[in-house]
């Protein structure tokens, strides 16, 4: 069995709370043919506007999406034989 | 502190996938955390498929936890009032109710005889009487 490859995408984004702290959340797979940016900002919005996200020490109120960006990690499995 | 977790489910080629968003706010309505789930699976290659919502307490916040509330209800049935704050069942030579005239306290007995807990009323009877008790119900909270 020869050696594989696998590549996988995670885009990354960093939520602000108003005490400083930060949380990550995460989407595997991206699609990188949509217009990411503004389905982050989007998103951010959404979650200021509705208090969707709250931090997790002590409830601090969502500020916004800090920043965001895809990694793309490469899982090499190595035939043995 | 009283926290909500989200999953979020979604599909790709078949195969079903699950997220987990732990900071969510409890006070979010099912209806924006369907739309957050959404958004947040439209930035990705994956179709939205459900979201679920986990409502979660701290155990180790004092006062959280569950509390016992037990309801006794006394059926309808003749008791003798013997004017040392006892109420005996008819059936039982044992008490059931445990009145303390002074303190205006009472103690109840469950069934297996092992006192429940003590809660303050104020009872009127005239000793010597029999009491035909009607169906009394006591609720009380012990945490």
């Amino acid at each position: 069995m020869a050696d594989t490859q696998k590549t996988t995408r995670v885009l990354t984004m960093v939520a602000d709370f108003a005490d400083g702290d930060t949380r990550t959340l995460t989407v595997n797979d991206p699609d990188t043919s949509k217009n990411l940016v503004a389905l982050v900002n989007d998103l951010s919005t959404f979650c200021k506007n509705n208090s969707i996200l709250l931090g997790d020490k002590d409830s601090a109120a969502f500020s916004k999406i800090g920043s965001a960006k895809i990694n793309q990690k490469t899982i090499t499995t190595f035939d043995l034989a | 502190m009283a926290s909500t977790s989200l999953i979020v489910k979604s599909t790709k080629n078949g195969v079903s996938e699950q997220k987990s968003v732990t900071y969510v706010n409890p006070a979010a309505t099912n209806a924006n955390l369907k739309t957050f789930a959404q958004k947040i699976t439209a930035i990705s290659n994956h179709t939205y498929t459900g979201a679920t919502r986990v409502d979660k307490t701290d155990v180790n916040e004092a006062g959280g936890g569950s509390k016992l509330e037990p309801t006794l209800t006394v059926s309808d049935g003749s008791y003798a009032y013997n004017g040392d704050g006892q109420i005996f069942g008819y059936v039982e030579d044992d008490y059931c109710l445990k009145i303390n005239r002074t303190n205006k306290t009472f103690s109840v007995k469950t069934t297996e005889g092992s006192t429940v807990s003590t809660y303050t009323i104020h009872l009127h009877a005239t000793e010597g009487t029999n009491y035909a008790a009607k169906s009394i119900t006591f609720s009380y909270s012990a945490s």
